[in-house]
């Protein structure tokens, strides 16, 4: 891990309208490869004095951004402290929207925070955000920015390997161990299911069923950062179907990931398998073999 | 190959697993049949490891790895045995059974050995394998369900090419072999991806274990320990280097990787239904799956190895049950927050083993009440306050004793003296002044003294007894303080000589039965605390032993007579002469002690000095393997000359007088006689070898003679030492005080002795007074040592495990069947190797057997047995004992050397004339007799 202290005597400090910009110089040699961040204020102000940010947000939102280098199949960690009044979450939006950290209310001491987020594309930005309707003030120190070494992956053909449900439980998931089967509702974390380091496309069809409805926002996320695209279960009149979640990124995720669904509160589903495959056109045949 | 190196975890006595789980697999590649295991296909093999115990839950105290390789000719299948009987150090190599060259007889099963049982799921029949470690086999089919063992056919004939190699290095005792069995034989070969099913274990004799990698419930011909084996092109080369201590808290399995197939890691851990899995990439190298046991009591545990790119499996380990004991700080938190390792709880939580670092902010009224296993945390005496935050470094689990007696409790007699010994390791990050062993003592049991060895602590202050409750039971707490500047050393790193030594006394009115002690260590300046860890403490009877007149009971007890604060010697004394011992090493004597002592004798410049006689005839040193003078050692020709012999008599009484005048002088020869202590690579030394000899030339160096004139060099060492010995003999009873004897210790008679220790017994008969050997009993070496020491008494030994201070596992103990055995093997006398892991059950047993050997000494001295005069029915001729006293009468002694209680029914010859006397109870018995004894106990009887 490479880290980059934000934290250092060449602070560059630059007004810019009502806003200001806190800029900061990273060490030479690390600066090869990962150029500093560049925190402007968003919907309040920004200082920096004395290795501390102070940020006045006029309203819910508000705080400092920055745009994270364009760094493609990487993965990145922010961790700072924080402390001020208010309600507060950091927050990193990207590849497939915005992965959002926990809300923690603010005091007047300094408290940890971190998150950390993988991007395919290299484009993603950080946000340190007020959740307070009013406006508020808080303040940020020991900035650290770590950039994880690329992921040594190999190519290697995975024909289908059989994750049962039970084996793969989500942390929160049901265990029915009769019916063979997890059960959940919207935003439960139903399967967790391995990323081997592979550089292809992971695909991984899930076997789902529902109640109450039709689940049409089932995807793969990390602690809150969508890996994959939505995708819809079509209609399977109360009967497992196989869905199609992929192709994973293994360079940019972590070694397990969730199987999750957004939606209606009352939609109900149950799992009772999975299969990785770094084949995009499995057939209901093909994937009932698998072992 | 990376040897593999497993300290043995106590695993939970749960059942185990009806059905085995696991899976190898095999790669392709062709190893060359030598029994080394050092060709390429094994390194870049998976070494299938642990080994458990069969029809048990634990780890075996043997390790073991299997492998698995194949090519399109043969199977291959590999097995590297750990022995600790094959490494030198611990004098065992005898013990190794090797005796097997037959084909197709179970008497393969008394050897050390190792079976395996193949299933080609297209073979009507499984295939059998056991190969002991001599390299002869058996191979048999045995049905695929039913009973295997009584349905061997063995008309199958393997065609299997075996062969074994055995390792006797310091360090590094082992054994390994490697078995190639052509497909053709096995019903074919099978295709890539193909899944067999396969069983293997171990076989070892000494410590009558018998393990498997994959779990044997009731035997190895059961189909419940069969796991999968499966056949594919490559696969990652992984040994475990150490399996995880699965104490609460992190934990890690410790791996290395080799070959060209980055791995994934992964182990479930099962507490109830709450699974949870831990993974790691490892692409080559060193490395390390971490996980948590987040729970206590009984859980599972497996673990397995897949491709970290395509997540296919080859390897995952039997469902192991194990328990992990944790310990849960719980109770009232008021007036603030209370933080455990940075987290904060409530009304506290789980502590992990080793540091925890407890915060408390008080926000007003503090109150603080935590209990953790009926211990009350303190507070706020020992923690550190800065403004209104009070820290303090908790740990758990963290303190060591030596030997490990947390298996089975420690075991004391009434009126008897305990030593335990603990490792002083400071605290890791800290630096201190003060760190302070506790020791909580139940009533009837005081600490008589504590201290260091040698000067390593010249400061111990011992503060106690202060009275105090834990719970319900009362305890009196000792407080020790090492007072010195104490750097953290984990506690397998602290040398054997920095431990603390604590005496402690046992009431001889303390009830009998189970109660418990409990230690932990602090610091104060440091605001460092521990949970006290309990010990179970077993009280039994007193012992009741009797010194023998003229037969020696000896005691090697370590460092005790290097502990600085020796009040307590009259007390160890006065007990060990209770259990009969004649004599120690302790020097107990000139702190008011009684037992004799025997003093080792060596040419080390501390002990029989030959540093001035190397200066005085410059050029005599002997030459190491580099060429380099020893700074101690003389060369041995030199030893061999008239001018040492003198200058050996003339400081001898010196030497005596130093050592007190010691009645025992004993060399303790166990070095080999290539890179021995007496090895000298001088030209003088090889001149004087190709003279005795007749060789055309004198060879140059070590490895010349050892690659061409090992027996002759052997032989011609051999000699040297006892020219020595005759030496020593002669001069101790020329020049020192009548009656002071000499012996010389090393193994048994047989080439393994001569070479590796250098000794050839039957060139010391007459030339000392004992001859001493050990340890355990191997009949066919005991009878080649007898036969070579016609007229020389006999000192036989036990040797209690552990032997080193890094060796966690659980202790060994004589029973009185056990040391009698000793007795009755050994004319001399007996001894006992060491102290230090010693407790009440050995004591007992020793005072059973001495008390029985000093009533009747005539027999145990006089070197007769009539074996054949007796005849118990189901009984090994090493389970009884005929013993002569020359004058008629003979003394019958029939041993239990099993775990349960056993009957015997036995015929004795008996003379006519002559009455049988059950010696315990005085009543006279038939010529037929029998009767039943418990575990360990023995039966004697006496003509009259």
């Amino acid at each position: 891990m490479k880290k980059l202290s934000l934290l250092l005597a060449g602070a560059v400090i630059c007004a810019a309208g009502t806003a200001i910009c806190a800029e900061v110089q990273a060490p030479a040699k690390a600066a090869a490869k990962t150029p500093a961040l560049r925190w402007q204020a968003n919907r309040g102000t920004l200082k920096f004095a004395d290795g501390v940010y102070s940020i006045n947000s006029q309203r819910y939102q508000g705080g400092m951004r920055a745009v994270v280098p364009k760094l493609p199949n990487r993965r990145f960690t922010l961790k700072a402290e924080i402390r001020g009044e208010g309600k507060f979450m950091l927050a990193v939006s990207g590849d497939f929207g915005w992965r959002y950290g926990n809300t923690i209310t603010l005091t007047g001491e300094w408290r940890p925070v971190e998150i950390s987020y993988g991007t395919a594309t290299g484009e993603a930005a950080i946000s340190f955000l007020s959740m307070t309707n009013a406006a508020t003030a808080f303040e940020v120190r020991n900035v650290e920015f770590t950039v994880a070494e690329p992921a040594v992956l190999d190519a290697d053909d995975i024909e289908g390997k059989l994750l049962p449900a039970l084996e793969y439980a989500g942390s929160n998931a049901r265990k029915y161990k009769a019916q063979n089967c997890v059960w959940g509702k919207r935003w439960y974390h139903l399967m967790s299911v391995p990323v081997p380091a592979n550089s292809k496309g992971l695909y991984y069809y899930v076997h789902i069923k529902s109640a109450n409805g039709i689940i049409k926002d089932l995807y793969l996320q990390d602690r809150g950062q969508r890996l994959t695209k939505s995708v819809a279960c079509s209609e399977s009149d109360g009967k497992y179907a196989w869905v199609k979640l992929g192709p994973v990124n293994a360079a940019i995720a972590p070694q397990n990931i969730s199987v999750t669904f957004n939606g209606d509160p009352k939609l109900e589903a149950w799992v009772d398998k999975a299969v990785l495959s770094t084949n995009p056109a499995l057939t209901a045949e093909q994937l009932e073999k698998a072992e | 190959m990376k040897k593999t190196l497993f300290t043995a975890v106590a695993i939970a006595s749960t059942a185990m697993a009806m059905a085995d789980s696991s899976l190898i697999s095999a790669g392709m590649g062709t190893p060359v049949i030598d029994g080394k295991l050092n060709d390429t296909v094994w390194q870049n093999s998976i070494g299938a490891a642990p080994f458990t115990l069969a029809k048990s839950n634990s780890f075996a105290k043997q390790q073991s790895v299997l492998r698995y390789a194949w090519d399109d000719e043969n199977l291959y299948i590999s097995f590297f045995c750990k022995a600790e009987i094959l490494d030198p150090v611990n004098n065992k190599l005898h013990a190794l059974a090797a005796n097997y060259k037959g084909h197709d007889k179970d008497a393969i099963y008394r050897d050390d050995m190792v079976e395996i049982l193949l299933e080609n799921p297209a073979a009507p029949r499984i295939f059998d394998i056991a190969v002991s470690v001599t390299g002869a086999f058996n191979d048999c089919t045995v049905p695929k369900n039913g009973d295997m063992w009584h349905h061997r056919d063995f008309k199958w004939e393997s065609g299997a090419k075996v062969a074994t190699y055995v390792n006797k290095e310091v360090g590094n005792g082992f054994w390994s072999l490697e078995i190639a069995v052509p497909w053709k034989n096995l019903g074919g070969k099978p295709q890539n991806n193909d899944q067999w099913l396969t069983a293997a274990a171990r076989f070892e004799k000494e410590s009558r274990e018998v393990s498997g990698f994959h779990l044997i419930p009731t035997g190895i011909h059961d189909k419940q320990c069969f796991g999968k084996l499966k056949f594919t092109s490559k696969v990652p080369g992984v040994t475990v280097t150490a399996m995880p201590e699965f104490a609460p808290g992190g934990n890690g399995l410790k791996v290395q990787i080799s070959g060209n197939v980055p791995v994934e890691l992964t182990c479930k851990t099962t507490f109830g239904n709450d699974m949870e899995r831990s993974r790691q990439r490892i692409r080559k190298g060193a490395g390390e799956l971490k996980f948590n046991l987040n729970g206590s009591g009984n859980f599972k545990f497996s673990w397995s190895i897949a491709g970290s790119s395509n997540l296919k499996e080859y390897f995952r380990s039997p469902e192991y049950s194990l328990s992990a004991r944790s310990s849960k700080l719980a109770g009232t938190v008021k007036g603030g927050k209370l933080f455990i390792n940075n987290r904060a709880v409530k009304n506290g939580g789980m502590l992990q083993s080793g540091l925890n670092k407890l915060a408390f902010k008080a926000e007003g009224a503090a109150e603080l009440k935590l209990v953790c296993d009926n211990w009350q945390l303190p507070f706020p005496a020992g923690w550190k306050k800065s403004g209104n935050e009070y820290t303090l470094n908790l740990f758990s689990e963290f303190s060591t004793i030596w030997p490990n007696w947390h298996f089975d409790g420690v075991y004391v007699n009434q009126g008897g003296i305990q030593q335990l010994i603990f490792a002083p390791t400071g605290f890791p990050g800290m630096r201190l002044g003060d760190y302070t062993l506790n020791l909580d003592l139940p009533e009837g049991m005081k600490l008589l003294s504590a201290s260091g060895y040698y000067e390593i602590y010249p400061s111990v202050t011992v503060k106690g007894p202060m009275a105090m409750t834990c719970g319900k039971s009362k305890f009196n707490r000792y407080s020790i303080t090492i007072n010195k500047n104490l750097k953290y050393t984990k506690s397998d790193k602290v040398p054997s000589h920095e431990w603390l030594g604590c005496i402690i006394a046992i009431d001889k009115n303390m009830p009998k039965g189970e109660t418990q002690l409990a230690y932990h260590a602090s610091s104060a300046a440091q605001a460092v605390a521990e949970v006290p860890r309990t010990l179970k403490v077993n009280v039994i009877d007193a012992v009741n032993g009797r010194q023998p007149k003229n037969y020696r009971v000896e005691l090697w007890a370590g460092w005790l007579g290097r502990m600085l604060d020796k009040k307590a010697f009259p007390a160890i004394s006065d007990y060990f002469i209770a259990a009969g011992i004649t004599e120690d090493n302790a020097e107990m004597d000139a702190a008011g002690g009684k037992t004799k002592n025997f003093q080792l004798i060596n040419f080390k410049n501390w002990n029989f000095n030959c540093v001035p006689y190397m200066k005085a005839n410059p050029g005599t040193a002997q030459i190491n393997a580099a060429g380099k003078p020893h700074a101690e050692y003389l060369c041995t020709t030199e030893m061999m000359t008239e001018k040492f012999a003198e200058y050996f008599r003339t400081n001898l009484k010196a030497w005596h007088k130093h050592y007190n005048e010691v009645q025992h002088i004993d060399w303790d020869f166990e070095s080999g006689v290539f890179n021995g202590s007496l090895t000298c690579h001088c030209q003088r030394c090889f001149k004087a070898f190709a003279d005795e000899f007749k060789l055309a030339a004198v060879p140059q160096n070590m490895k010349e003679v050892s690659a061409r004139y090992a027996s002759q060099w052997t032989a011609f060492m051999n000699r040297r030492f006892a020219k020595l010995v005759e030496l020593m003999y002669k001069s101790i009873h020329s020049e020192l005080k009548a009656g002071t004897v000499f012996s010389v210790y090393t193994g048994y008679q047989s080439e393994n002795t001569k070479r590796h220790y250098g000794v050839d017994w039957s060139m010391l008969d007459g030339k000392v007074d004992y001859a001493m050997v050990g340890y355990g009993r191997n009949l066919k070496a005991l009878i080649a040592t007898q036969k070579a020491l016609p007229n020389t008494r006999m000192i036989i030994g036990e040797l209690y495990y552990p032997y080193r201070t890094t060796e966690r596992f659980k202790t060994t103990y004589s029973t009185p069947s056990n040391l009698m055995r000793r007795a009755c093997d050994a004319d001399g006398g007996i001894l006992l190797y060491a102290y230090q892991t010693l407790d009440g059950r050995t004591f007992h047993a020793l005072g059973e057997v001495t008390r029985t050997v000093a009533e009747n000494e005539e027999f145990f001295t006089s070197d007769q047995r009539h074996t054949d005069m007796l005849k118990v029915r189901a009984y090994s001729e090493a389970e009884y004992e005929v013993l002569g006293n020359g004058k008629g009468d003979y003394l019958v002694v029939i041993l239990n050397i099993t775990n349960g209680s056993r009957k015997y029914d036995a015929e004795f010859a008996l003379p006519a004339g002559k009455k049988l006397i059950e010696l315990k109870s005085g009543k006279t018995v038939d010529a037929k007799f029998s009767g039943t004894l418990k575990a360990g106990e023995f039966a004697i009887y006496r003509t009259k």
